[in-house]
């Protein structure tokens, strides 16, 4: 059993975005502060039931692929962007289609990740007087298969 | 802080005739502290601070709260007390509104107790900040 330590500073979950293919761990930028992170691989699966059998028979259909995560929000990361990569909401506002790897546990040679590329949608930014800081969910919807490598 | 809460002690209070703010910490003489000996004077305590998490982030850089608290002490003779005893308190309590701390939420409450003959009020106030 070897556990999939995500201790900071080194070993944390990471979001890393660009809007070219991702050719290293410093292509882009990594979202800061994030909260928790969700990778959603639902393989979809249809059911049907006949006569002269008495299970359910089922055939594989398209996964829906997102990441999910929440963040509090970074102003550089969220407005101007940096590498030569928009800021996250005009990445979602433009609609700009995204590249992303979510490493596991660090960006350290042999770091296993899933990378991908889709839309980010889902930004909600929101404050409150008791939590003055402004944090926001984010999904990536993903187009196509995510792949899984190491670094 | 706790220059600020001073000043803002000093102007709400300015009406009253029988208080005064004192500038002094409320350090002890002869094993008592000085708002004991010095009654219907008002002592302000330096400030200390309480950090909490407010948002843990995966990457190690919390988003952390600073609470800023200061005490602040009024004596005065429990057998006569003075006609603006009741002004006073009220005030003290609204001085954490016009501080200028910079803070996101700020609370002001008080305990009174009774030490022989003398009435000895407590306050404390809060302000919460976010760390940078």
């Amino acid at each position: 059993m070897s556990y999939i330590n995500v201790s900071a500073p080194s070993q944390h979950a990471i979001i890393q975005i660009s809007t070219g293919t991702i050719a290293s761990t410093s292509t882009g930028y990594v979202v800061p502060a994030l909260q928790n992170v969700t990778i959603n691989n639902a393989a979809g699966v249809f059911n049907w039931t006949q006569l002269d059998v008495f299970s359910q028979l089922a055939v594989s259909t398209p996964a829906t692929n997102s990441i999910a995560a929440n963040m509090v929000l970074d102003s550089t990361t969220f407005f101007t962007g940096s590498n030569s990569v928009a800021g996250l909401f005009d990445l979602s506002n433009n609609a700009t289609e995204i590249y992303f790897r979510v490493y596991f546990n660090g960006r350290g040679a042999g770091a296993q990740y899933v990378e991908g590329s889709g839309f980010i949608t889902n930004l909600a930014p929101t404050v409150n007087p008791t939590a003055p800081v402004w944090v926001s969910p984010i999904t990536i919807t993903v187009n196509g298969n995510l792949t899984t490598d190491t670094v | 802080m706790r220059t600020q809460l001073l000043s803002a002690i000093t102007q709400a209070i300015s009406t009253l005739t029988q208080f005064a703010v004192v500038t002094e910490l409320p350090f002890e003489s002869s094993g008592n502290p000085l708002y004991r000996k010095n009654m219907k004077k008002i002592y302000v305590d330096q400030e200390y601070r309480v950090e909490n998490t407010l948002y843990p982030v995966l990457d190690g850089n919390n988003v952390m709260q600073d609470q800023l608290i200061a005490n602040v002490y009024l004596a005065c003779d429990a057998k006569n007390t003075p006609t603006q005893l009741d002004s006073v308190v009220t005030k003290i309590l609204s001085a954490k509104d016009s501080t200028n701390v910079v803070n996101f939420q700020s609370e002001s409450d008080y305990t009174v107790d009774k030490q022989e003959d003398v009435l000895i009020y407590n306050f404390e106030f809060r302000f919460d900040t976010v760390k940078q």
